[in-house]
């Protein structure tokens, strides 16, 4: 039996290899093959017969005093769309990053992101949970900067600030999980939780949801998250936008649904979901810069995703899992090959792209297959995940599902009209003045194109996925 | 007040000293001093849910010392957050001094090249 712990080990080992090797060759190759080591490990995963959980004991120690890893169903399908996102933006780096860039370094933390968000997701210990949350924050906070701009530094700062005031409320929250409970164990503060006194919980509760709601951008606590995911380089937006919110908000769900049971935190949940829609895609249809637009985006993707996973009936769970395996695909399309148009064109706002699909010919048709399908447009990926979530909303019967229907078709045609103005730019003439002196082709590179193909097929066959997409949120 | 009281109303107040300063301060140092004035007060907060009144060190020894111990583990879980601060701090400081490097300043209102 291949243990859990890999996960962990396998990406933080290459980590600190990368940097000893500190050749741009080398760390290139070995990123790759740990992304594609990583797949392998997690196909074996998913393939696996999880129906009873296998957790792991670190070093002997039993809990509550060891820590407990365990593997789900859950946690092995979101390790596959993290290892397989992975491997892809690696790719996708080997053609996308300037070759006189210290790239070993840039994969190194790559690399401890990865390991990171493995360890959220596998750990059952809060405090563990903590220190990897840690881990995740600190490695984008330095991706987020690695573009050495202006702009990334400052968005880097204001993402450390907020992220840091979010760890604090979140090892609050330990604190007091830890002082009724007397344990780290999920399973002991859950129980403990469970008897104690409400109003403690709800303020154990608060806290926690406030500090790992920055990194998953839920509504209020999401104001980070343009400038950093417009700011990074485009292969690393493809990473933050496309699993890095989506696993917190996962996270954050489990804990809320099992540790803080005793409190009903989806209603609050679902109003912030609702508002990080109209928020998030009323913004993104102002912008005029490409990237910002997509952030912006992904802010009402979070909450698109949120409103179904809270509206607490299985279908609904299921939507909403579903759906956040086709907006790290479609997300990750778009924000790889907005990374192109900037490298191509050297500019940032939709504008300047006008006649670019023309001269990137198979870059334009990938572009348009992953814009329709975050739209939803039928036989796409995206069409059946919204319309899982709108038709589950309807039966659930759950407070505000209405409301959120009607929000959710509102963003869908606010997020229609940008990303189609978008995709009439890029096929349109280009106007005087505007031409440049390059002419003909300026396809992606080969590593890039197989990247983007890679997450196309997933948004247009995804549709087959559906039924192997687990749901269960248990501890 | 008791000892621990004592303790979890200064925990308390560190912490909105931290975050005020941070949300009211324009200089970038400032906030990352703010930022740790906080860091102090969780740490403080942590270190004081172990307490035991005439506790003893939590250390192994051959004969079992007489009288109450400590809770060891809030203390471990410090001095991970306090390695955890210390990074932080060194990141957020050379994000500041690669701004200063780029914008001339450390005025947070003087850097407006994004929307804050």
């Amino acid at each position: 039996m291949v243990s859990p712990i890999l996960f962990i080990v396998v990406p933080l080992a290459a980590a600190f290899l990368t940097v000893l090797v500190n050749r741009n060759a080398g760390a290139r190759i070995l990123a790759l093959l740990t992304g594609f080591a990583l797949s392998a490990l997690a196909w074996f995963w998913f393939r696996a017969d999880l129906s009873t959980p296998v957790s792991v004991v670190i070093a002997g120690i039993a809990p509550p005093m060891g820590i407990q890893l365990s593997m789900d169903r859950l946690s092995a399908a979101l390790a596959l769309l993290i290892s397989v996102s992975g491997f892809l933006v690696i790719l996708y780096s080997q053609s996308y990053l300037k070759s006189e860039e210290a790239q070993s370094k840039h994969y190194a933390v790559l690399l401890l992101l990865m390991a990171a968000s493995f360890g959220i997701l596998l750990t059952r210990d809060l405090f563990n949970l903590f220190v990897f949350y840690e881990i995740l924050c600190i490695s984008s906070y330095i991706l987020v900067a690695s573009e050495e701009t202006k702009a990334s530094f400052e968005a880097s700062l204001k993402y450390l600030l907020l992220g840091s005031v979010g760890s604090l409320f979140m090892l609050v929250a330990i604190g007091l999980a830890y002082r009724v409970s007397g344990s780290l164990a999920m399973s002991d503060i859950a129980q403990a939780l469970g008897e104690a006194d409400l109003s403690y919980v709800m303020l154990t509760a608060a806290l926690f949801v406030l500090g790992m709601g920055i990194e998953a951008a839920i509504f209020p606590v999401n104001t980070w998250l343009p400038d950093a995911h417009s700011t990074a380089p485009s292969s690393i937006s493809a990473v933050l936008s496309g699993f890095v919110i989506e696993l917190a908000l996962i996270v954050l769900l489990r804990i809320s649904m099992t540790v803080f049971s005793s409190v009903n935190l989806m209603l609050p949940l679902r109003y912030m979901a609702l508002a990080g829609i109209l928020i998030g895609e009323l913004a993104a249809f102002g912008q005029t810069e490409l990237k910002r637009t997509l952030a912006y985006s992904s802010m009402g993707q979070v909450g698109l995703m949120l409103f179904a996973l809270t509206l607490g009936t299985e279908a609904g769970r299921q939507a909403g899992m579903a759906h956040l395996v086709m907006h790290t695909g479609a997300k990750s399309i778009l924000f790889l090959i907005a990374g192109y148009f900037i490298v191509r064109t050297g500019k940032r706002d939709i504008k300047s792209y006008s006649g670019l699909g023309r001269r990137m010919p198979l870059t334009g048709v990938f572009f348009v297959i992953g814009a329709l399908s975050l739209v939803g447009v039928p036989p796409l990926f995206g069409f059946f995940t919204k319309f899982k979530i709108l038709s589950a909303a309807a039966v659930s019967g759950a407070t505000g599902a209405w409301l959120g229907i009607a929000v959710i078709l509102l963003g869908t045609v606010l997020e229609a009209s940008y990303l189609f103005r978008v995709v009439r730019t890029l096929y349109s003439d280009p106007e005087t003045g505007n031409t440049r002196a390059v002419k003909g082709r300026m396809e992606m590179d080969v590593p890039a194109l197989i990247a983007v193909f890679g997450f196309t097929l997933l948004v247009i066959f995804g549709s087959f996925l559906l039924p192997l997409i687990p749901s269960g949120l248990a501890l | 007040m008791t000892v621990p009281q004592i303790l979890y109303v200064s925990a308390f107040l560190l912490i909105l000293i931290g975050l005020y300063s941070l949300l009211t301060q324009r200089n970038m140092i400032r906030m990352i001093i703010g930022l740790n004035i906080a860091d102090l007060g969780v740490n403080l907060f942590l270190v004081t849910i172990g307490f035991v009144d005439n506790g003893s060190a939590p250390i192994f020894r051959a004969q079992a010392a007489a009288g109450p111990m400590v809770d060891p583990v809030p203390q471990a879980l410090v001095l991970t957050s306090i390695v955890i601060g210390f990074g932080v701090t060194a990141l957020a400081l050379t994000l500041v001094m690669r701004l200063f490097v780029t914008h001339g300043s450390i005025d947070t209102a003087r850097i407006r090249g994004l929307k804050w």
